[in-house]
């Protein structure tokens, strides 16, 4: 076994790449939500004056990667490779959002787990050897989302309570080898789990069972007590897969439970009218990208684990009758 | 020889969990939604009887009073669809705007004006029918089945 | 003329319906389901000769709702076949809800063009 790699599904990072800079941007009514000030934008319409849903979040992702970068008063070709991708076909928005941003560019589909997952393939480049700064994003757009998998956002539907609300978000993260930051000191790669969840309304029952896998495996591979980190938080299962997640929490023998909570629950609250919370691959990237980092820095959280999750069905499939397959992808960040 | 038992063992850890889940699940607001359907279902379809009958004391025949009431009824559905005002009772109103044809009509409405960015021709006109296509489809279905029983059975 | 109480009654009653098979029936059935259930339930009904009772004594509390547009559909299929056999089964149906059917065609082009969807 490679020197790098813990029990069955985990690697461990021998030079563990830094998060030097980040940035996130929110839409309107996550604006409006309990950590609205802690995002680096907060913006007041949905177009960003474009004329589609499509080309606004394209651009939301290219204003939030090149804000991370200068930050750091670096231009955009000052970073190797971009890992980014988004909910729609063919990762439309990643894909025109890397056309003007002009450097190379891996386009990945995780659904709402695409944070974790370029995190994760960041930091292996990085310890690999292979560059010295990468930059990992990803964003989700409400409407484009909806109008892709569900209804014309003019139509007259009733949404039920275990429903999730797309978030309009986007986060962007800058890695690099051997410098000061929070790091990201091992990752531990999901398999799916579809436990035949077929309700396309109720994302957090179909996800819950890979968050519950992937966190099992992570503290067992890297043989660390269920409370060892400050917060194990997950992407967007939402009040319903929390909870869900907290009964295999104690099936599966996790005592005493970490301190866990959920990026989905966290964005709006109660008033926001938003059922069991939110979802959408932004949701999870600007909560890491605003407040999670922020509290990191300032020592806050010292230990985290960040576990995206995603829903990795298409509108296609379900119509087929196929069950929602989830996948969760952890990535450990700490301050060392 | 182990297929069928992780087959049968992978079943009864789905059934489990969906039972699981079922409880975990918070339930609709019952009576809060059955009230609003009711009352908005039926303040719909008054409104409709209401438009019936001034166009009956204006001397109109029931027959085409009932076709100008449907109009009537999508031409104001597909206005508080454009105006952004309809989704907003549905959201609340349930089945009472959905069953009535309005619901129908603010269906393909919606679609239309989503699917402009998408042009004129493909996209509108393409998508115009995305959701209302199957009612179409299923009533046309039936009622040529009718009418063919009808000739045969004269 | 139909009284008013009696199609709020009759169409909300119908509505109610319609909310408590979404609330109480699997996720899998969705609110497209039911409007093609309603359509082809009202139909069939129709076809029966016990939908057009319920139109005389409820007016719009019976037509307006998508069963029926199934009424009508099937009517017009009963009456054209009666009169154009083969030929009347095809049309008779299309060409009663024609009205309806292009109404929202038209309505739906020209919202698209004069109002864009609202965040």
């Amino acid at each position: 076994m490679s020197a790098k790699k813990r029990g069955l599904q985990t690697v461990y990072f021998l030079n563990p790449p830094a998060l030097v800079s980040w940035a996130s941007f929110v839409g309107p009514k996550e604006g409006e939500g309990p950590w609205g000030d802690s995002f680096d934008v907060k913006l007041d319409n949905y177009l960003l004056g474009k004329k589609t849903w499509e080309q606004a979040e394209s651009k939301l992702l290219q204003d939030t990667v090149t804000m991370a970068m200068s930050k750091k008063g670096w231009s955009i070709d000052e970073a190797e490779v971009l890992l980014a991708g988004d909910l729609l076909n063919q990762t439309a928005s990643a894909n025109f959002a890397a056309r003007l941003l002009k450097i190379p560019f891996l386009g990945l589909y995780g659904a709402c787990s695409t944070m974790a997952e370029s995190l994760i393939l960041g930091a292996m480049l990085l310890d690999g050897g292979f560059y010295q700064r990468v930059i990992a994003a990803t964003s989700s757009h409400h409407f484009s989302a909806e109008r892709q998998f569900r209804f014309a956002v003019e139509q007259g539907v009733q949404r039920t309570p275990s429903a999730q609300w797309t978030a309009t978000a986007s986060g962007a993260a800058v890695l690099e080898a051997g410098s000061p930051g929070p790091k990201i000191t091992a990752a531990t790669i999901g398999k799916i789990a579809d436990m035949g969840q077929t309700d396309a309304n109720n994302m957090g029952a179909a996800m819950a069972p890979a968050a519950a896998d992937t966190i099992k495996m992570h503290l067992k591979d890297m043989e660390l007590a269920p409370d060892y980190y400050d917060l194990i938080i997950t992407g967007d299962l939402g009040s319903v897969g929390a909870a869900l997640l907290r009964q295999f929490f104690a099936r599966d023998g996790l005592v005493p439970p970490p301190n866990y909570s959920d990026c989905g629950i966290l964005l709006y609250d109660e008033k926001q009218d938003v059922h069991a919370g939110a979802s959408g691959c932004g949701c999870s990237a600007a909560m890491l990208c605003g407040p999670l980092l922020a509290k990191m820095q300032r020592g806050e959280i010292n230990k985290l684990l960040f576990v995206g999750t995603g829903a990795l069905m298409s509108p296609t499939t379900m119509f087929q009758g196929e069950s929602i397959p989830g996948i969760a992808h952890a990535v450990a960040i700490e301050n060392i | 020889m182990n297929m069928p038992q992780n087959e049968e063992l992978q079943q009864a850890e789905a059934a489990e969990y969906e039972s699981l889940v079922k409880q975990v699940n918070p339930k609709p607001t019952y009576i809060k939604n059955s009230l609003w359907a009711f009352v908005i279902g039926g303040l719909i379809c008054m409104t409709g009887q209401i438009i019936t009958n001034n166009l009956i004391k204006s001397g109109m025949e029931v027959k085409a009073a009932g076709s100008i009431t449907s109009v009537t009824l999508i031409f104001l559905a597909a206005l508080f669809t454009g105006l952004g005002l309809y989704d907003e009772l549905a959201k609340r109103a349930g089945a009472g705007t959905i069953v009535p044809i309005t619901g129908f009509a603010n269906a393909i409405v919606a679609s239309a004006m989503e699917f402009k960015r998408e042009g004129y021709i493909f996209g509108v006109g393409a998508k115009i029918f995305a959701v209302a296509g199957p009612t179409l489809v299923f009533g046309f279905v039936i009622s040529v089945i009718i009418g063919l029983i009808k000739v045969i059975a004269g | 003329m139909v009284p008013l109480y009696m199609a709020f009654l009759v169409g909300g009653l119908l509505c109610l319906t319609g909310q408590i098979i979404m609330d109480f029936t699997k996720p899998n059935i969705t609110p497209g389901h039911i409007l093609v259930g309603y359509i082809s339930i009202g139909a069939i009904i129709s076809g029966l000769g016990l939908y057009q009772p319920l139109v005389d004594i409820a007016g719009a509390g019976a037509a307006v709702p998508l069963s029926g547009f199934g009424h009508l559909l099937a009517q017009g299929a009963i009456e054209a076949a009666g009169s154009k056999g083969i030929l009347g089964a095809f049309s008779g149906g299309v060409a009663n809800t024609a009205a309806g059917i292009t109404a929202a065609i038209v309505f739906g082009y020209v919202a698209a063009v004069l109002f864009d969807p609202k965040e």
